[in-house]
């Protein structure tokens, strides 16, 4: 087995496993309740220490816990919404689009790492992804859920919201297929579909896996249903991997076109400051930016309380902080490029949005601005040295500095556009409302609550895939001493 | 059974259980030397050249998946082109009835989804799948072919087959254990 | 015994070819006023291809992907010192027609035109002159240091060289991006009176690495079975190649479609004339044309597996690219001027006679250097991989 003492080439598995201990690792995460209740939190009053029972105390359900509150503020700020209408929210003219677009945005950015994760690194024959695509595209799942929650809802009457289908009805109406807000609807749904399609078939081997593994006839049951069968034989394997290269075919331009019709949202339009050429690949590179700086936020403390430190290593850490750096670049070109156009420009609309961002003694937003070059450009900047992107604690921070630098890059764009619109008789300004803050917090809440559900059931790294690495690795270490290359050696041996 | 069909378990065919790909992929190949031609193997991860050695090489799936692209990108096509000139014709910001730049986002999301059906679900439809009990999971070896052991079977189907024989063959193969499958009742 | 690749001859031979063909169609355009848009068509493609080269050149060496080896030399005479300061002068005939091509050199224009008006102290012949001078200056440093630095290692076999070319393409793309952003705005954007497109030097920029990556696949192609081309010239090499190319074509009309889009979309004045003058009349059919053969004929045939296994198949794609990416540039900037799809002896001419010197220069630095760095140990792994 690959070991990790002073090799030019780390290791993407560390230590010393064989496909039985992969198993009890990652599945018994799923199968042993027991596994969530290993890590337990330090810092707690001695009181609490003491009368709560263990499982109480373990992250998992610290995590599991602040979603489930979440999703109660959630539920709240959605009930007030529908009961009373959309004018709860800060958004009016001149604004049209608040807080509910930003963190449609925001989320949709973020679940775009874990398509990417798992769609292009599979193409590209990265075999880093293994052990963190499948949280990935879990993450990718419930961001889209919480993504949708707010168009949804901003439509006023979320109750018909399926009139945005193309269907044949009473009202003889069709969707108006030249708005790109339709083309979200097309683009978000296709994307929810795959996303959870790829996420399934990924799932399908590692189901099997469960149904052999599990005791308890209930686990048995529902395992054996979702494997659908799975037996695991050699046309099976042929068709299954034929399928997942195809499926990682079709999700990497899907994701650009997501993304990219998200920006469309804004670009099509004339608003200034939206009619902007460079949106779709800079919108594309920021949540790319984003989606990794969350996929490093989760992985950093789930490799700690699962003990996944050998899945997850320094090397994976290292990869994701370059791709965040190089995308953080890209996202920053963007900024340069938009600023440097407006003036450029010379056309007194486009100036004013310039004076607008960048006045910080003038202009009333400008600080939001500010701050999103702090939190995207300045902070992760210390990604370039290759010390910070191997220290786990600046890593955590920076991601959290890059996700509200993200937050803050679509309240720039959204709002703050809106508030200077072509007209000064119609110049105004934006206040969120606790209702609007009420359901940031609410899906954040859910996200975490859906994430850690997830973790409760479902294998959490890809087991099979794991396998497979493992075996790759065995092989060429085989070669690397010279061994013909049939000559077997069991696994177990080592 | 109301239907007649004869329900007693019958024999399936015959299991050799091994540790690694490596056996699983030599043991296969000398078992089609032998002359064996239904043969399958059953592996936690695919085993790379084992569909060789089966001489299985589909590429319907492909196809499957392109058909369905293209139809993805017909609907999507006919129906802005229809909607927008036929059923619901309005003038939108100036811009011509068939806005075709207008008309691609749309038609190109139609292709990949229909493209991502036609691949996950003519994937699952080529295995036969869902159908959660199989015979060849009488075998006990089967348990754990989805973990850490490698599985090769002969079909009872297969013209040569001779269930001491093939035992005695697959003994020789050096597995960790051989057993015969029986089909359960009712199949 | 294998044939040796003699690339340098080829192209010196071709170059030379060109220049003088280039030379006689070129001087017939030459007595009408229009014979500088001719030349800033015919500059502007080897232009935008030598800037592709140099782009790639950073990218691989930050990157560090195995495909790189076997065409960086390719890349670096074409994107190198040499062929950077040949464009710098190449720039001499447009610095002496200002005003035929640039509107805010035109005085009369600017005086009735308060944006141009607004621009002036950014957009006047002294500091024009002076940004496109240090912008050559500064790519042809990147290009020397890199070249150098590549050199010192294959000749040292030390491994800090190689860390240090790293490094210092790493933190070069960053502002490269940034100053062939500014180049290709002063040289080509500003050539339009009020219109400015933030994605136009991206655009620019995918174009040339697309080209650049063509001419790599059709002298691969077509040398495959000559030293030292025949040990590197194997199917994963071309397929990472092909898959690159499939990449940048993607990138190509994703960035052309989606800039279309909105423009077209947001139907502002001061945009929507850009594209206005190239869908007039038989441009229309060009633009159409492009979208056919830019896209469509090249991803089908990149995304097909034959074409990035058979070497033939492959160098032929590669050269199709090449001369599409001729017809684009020709789309991108000759409509600025001319209301009516034509093309002049002059427009060819210009082409033929830039693309000879380049050619020409071109040749001369590949004869300096091995055509394949062998003594770099990523070739060596990613020869051991295949």
């Amino acid at each position: 087995m690959a070991t990790t003492n002073g090799k030019p080439h780390e290791p993407l598995i560390e230590g010393n496993w064989t496909n039985a201990t992969i198993d009890a690792q990652i599945g018994d995460i799923v199968l042993d309740p027991k596994r969530h209740t290993e890590a337990q939190l330090k810092r707690i009053p001695a009181f609490l220490a003491k009368s709560l029972p263990d499982q109480l105390k373990s992250p998992w359900f610290l995590m599991f816990g602040i979603g489930f509150i979440g999703v109660n503020i959630l539920l709240v700020a959605i009930t007030v919404l529908v009961l009373t209408g959309i004018g709860v929210w800060g958004n009016n003219q001149p604004v049209g689009w608040g807080l509910d677009i930003i963190n449609f945005v925001w989320w949709i950015g973020i679940g775009h790492a874990g398509t990417l994760i798992s769609a292009i690194l599979l193409l590209l024959r990265q075999q880093w992804r293994n052990s963190i695509n499948r949280f990935a595209e879990a993450m990718t799942i419930f961001a889209v859920m919480c993504a949708g929650m707010y168009p949804l809802l901003h439509t006023g009457r979320p109750w018909v919201a399926y009139w945005l289908f193309p269907y044949p009805n009473v009202l003889a109406m069709w969707p108006q297929f030249r708005s790109p807000l339709v083309w979200d609807v097309f683009a978000v749904s296709t994307y929810m579909t795959v996303s959870i399609l790829f996420w399934y078939v990924g799932l399908i081997p590692d189901f099997a896996t469960l149904r052999d593994r599990a005791r308890s006839r209930f686990a048995q049951i529902a395992f054996g249903f979702l494997a659908l069968g799975w037996n695991g034989s050699a046309k099976s394997w042929h068709r299954y991997t034929h399928a997942s290269i195809m499926l990682a075919g079709l999700s990497t331009p899907l994701v650009l076109s997501v993304h990219s019709i998200v920006s469309f949202d804004f670009a099509m339009s004339i608003v200034p400051g939206w009619n902007v050429t460079i949106f779709p690949p800079y919108f594309v590179a920021g949540a790319v930016f984003a989606g990794f700086a969350m996929v490093i936020a989760l992985a950093i403390p789930l490799r700690k309380w699962y003990r996944l430190d050998s899945f997850i290593t320094m090397k994976h850490f290292d990869w994701m902080a370059k791709v965040m750096l190089a995308t953080g670049l890209i996202v920053a070109y963007g900024y340069v490029m938009e600023v440097f156009y407006a003036w450029y420009s010379g056309v007194p609309l486009e100036q004013g949005l310039l004076h607008n961002r960048i006045k910080i003694t003038e202009a009333p937003y400008s600080w939001s601005f500010w701050l999103l070059i702090l939190f995207n450009v300045v902070i992760p900047a210390a990604l370039w040295s290759p010390k910070i992107r191997r220290n786990l604690t600046a890593l955590f921070w920076i991601s959290m500095s890059i996700s509200i630098g993200m937050w803050f890059e679509r309240y720039v764009i959204i709002p703050v556009s809106l508030t200077r619109d072509y007209l000064p008789s119609s110049f105004g300004y934006y206040t969120p409302t606790i209702v609007d803050y009420g359901m940031f917090a609410g899906t954040i809440g859910f996200f975490l609550f859906m994430m850690f559900l997830f973790i409760r059931f479902l294998p959490t790294i890809n087991i099979f895939e794991m396998k497979e690495l493992l075996h790759h690795m065995q092989h060429e270490k085989d070669h690397g001493e010279g061994h013909g290359g049939d000559k077997t050696v069991p696994a177990e041996a080592h | 059974m109301s239907h007649g069909r004869d329900t007693a378990p019958k024999r399936y065919g015959v299991v050799a259980s091994f540790r690694t790909p490596e056996e699983l992929l030599a043991a296969a190949n000398r078992t089609r030397e032998a002359g064996y031609r239904k043969i399958d193997g059953f592996s936690p991860i695919p085993v790379e050249g084992l569909t060789d050695v089966l001489k299985f090489d589909e590429s319907i799936l492909g196809w499957i998946t392109f058909g369905h692209g293209v139809l993805g990108a017909c609907i999507g096509v006919g129906l802005q082109w229809w909607t927008s000139n036929f059923a619901y014709s309005h003038n939108v910001g100036g811009k011509p009835l068939s806005s075709w730049p207008m008309f691609f986002p749309v038609t190109y999301e139609c292709t990949i989804l229909l493209a991502a059906f036609g691949a996950t679900f003519g994937m699952i439809a080529l295995n036969g799948l869902p159908k959660p009990h199989q015979p060849i999971f009488n075998a006990e070896a089967m348990v754990r072919a989805s973990q850490d052991r490698f599985v090769l079977l002969v079909e009872a189907s297969d013209p040569n087959f001779d269930e001491t024989k093939v035992k005695a063959f697959m003994q020789t193969l050096d597995p960790e254990s051989v057993e015969a499958v029986w089909t359960s009742e009712g199949y | 015994m294998t044939q040796v690749a003699r690339v340098d001859r080829g192209f010196m031979t071709a170059g030379i070819g060109m220049a003088v063909v280039g030379a006689a169609l070129f001087a017939i355009g030459l007595g009408g006023k229009d014979w500088i848009h001719s030349y800033f068509f015919g500059y502007m493609f080897w232009l935008v291809l030598t800037i592709g080269c140099l782009g790639l050149t950073l990218l691989h060496h930050t990157a560090r992907g195995h495909w790189g080896f076997p065409v960086v030399r390719i890349f670096e005479a074409g994107g190198g010192p040499l062929a950077i300061a040949l464009c710098g002068l190449g720039t001499i005939p447009i610095i002496m027609n200002l005003p035929a091509l640039y509107p805010w050199a035109d005085a009369a224009l600017v005086a009735k035109d308060p944006i141009l008006q607004t621009k002036s102290f950014y957009n006047n012949e002294g500091f024009w002159i002076a940004r496109v001078a240090l912008s050559f200056v500064i790519l042809a440093v990147f290009a020397a240091v890199n070249q150098a630095w590549l050199k010192k290692e294959e000749q040292t076999g030390d491994d800090r060289w190689r860390q240090r070319r790293v490094n210092f393409s790493a933190i070069g793309l960053v502002f490269f991006v940034l100053i062939v952003n500014f180049l290709y705005t002063d040289l080509g954007m500003s050539q339009e009176k009020h219109w400015f497109s933030t994605i136009y030097g991206v655009w620019l920029l995918v174009m040339g690495a697309l080209g650049a990556l063509g001419l790599a696949s059709a002298i691969l192609g077509t040398q495959h079975n000559k030293s030292p081309y025949d040990k590197v010239v194997e199917p994963w090499l071309t397929k990472d190649l092909g898959n690159l190319m499939l990449a940048f074509t993607m990138l190509w009309a994703y960035f052309s479609f989606s800039q279309y889009l909105i423009i077209w979309s947001g139907n502002l004045p001061e945009f929507t004339k850009f594209f206005l003058k190239r869908s007039d009349g038989m441009w229309f059919w060009l633009a159409n044309g492009l979208m056919i053969t830019g896209f469509f004929i090249p991803f089908l045939l990149l995304l097909a597996p034959r074409t990035k296994r058979v070497p033939q198949i492959f160098g032929f794609v590669g050269g199709y690219i090449l001369v599409i990416r001729a017809i684009d540039m020709f789309f991108v900037t000759v409509p600025t001027y001319r209301y009516q799809l034509s093309v002049y002896p002059a427009d060819i001419g210009a082409l033929l006679l830039v693309g000879g010197v380049w050619c020409a220069a071109f040749a001369f630095v590949l004869r300096t250097a091995p055509l394949v760095t062998y003594r770099t140990p990523e070739l060596k792994e990613a020869a051991d991989h295949a």
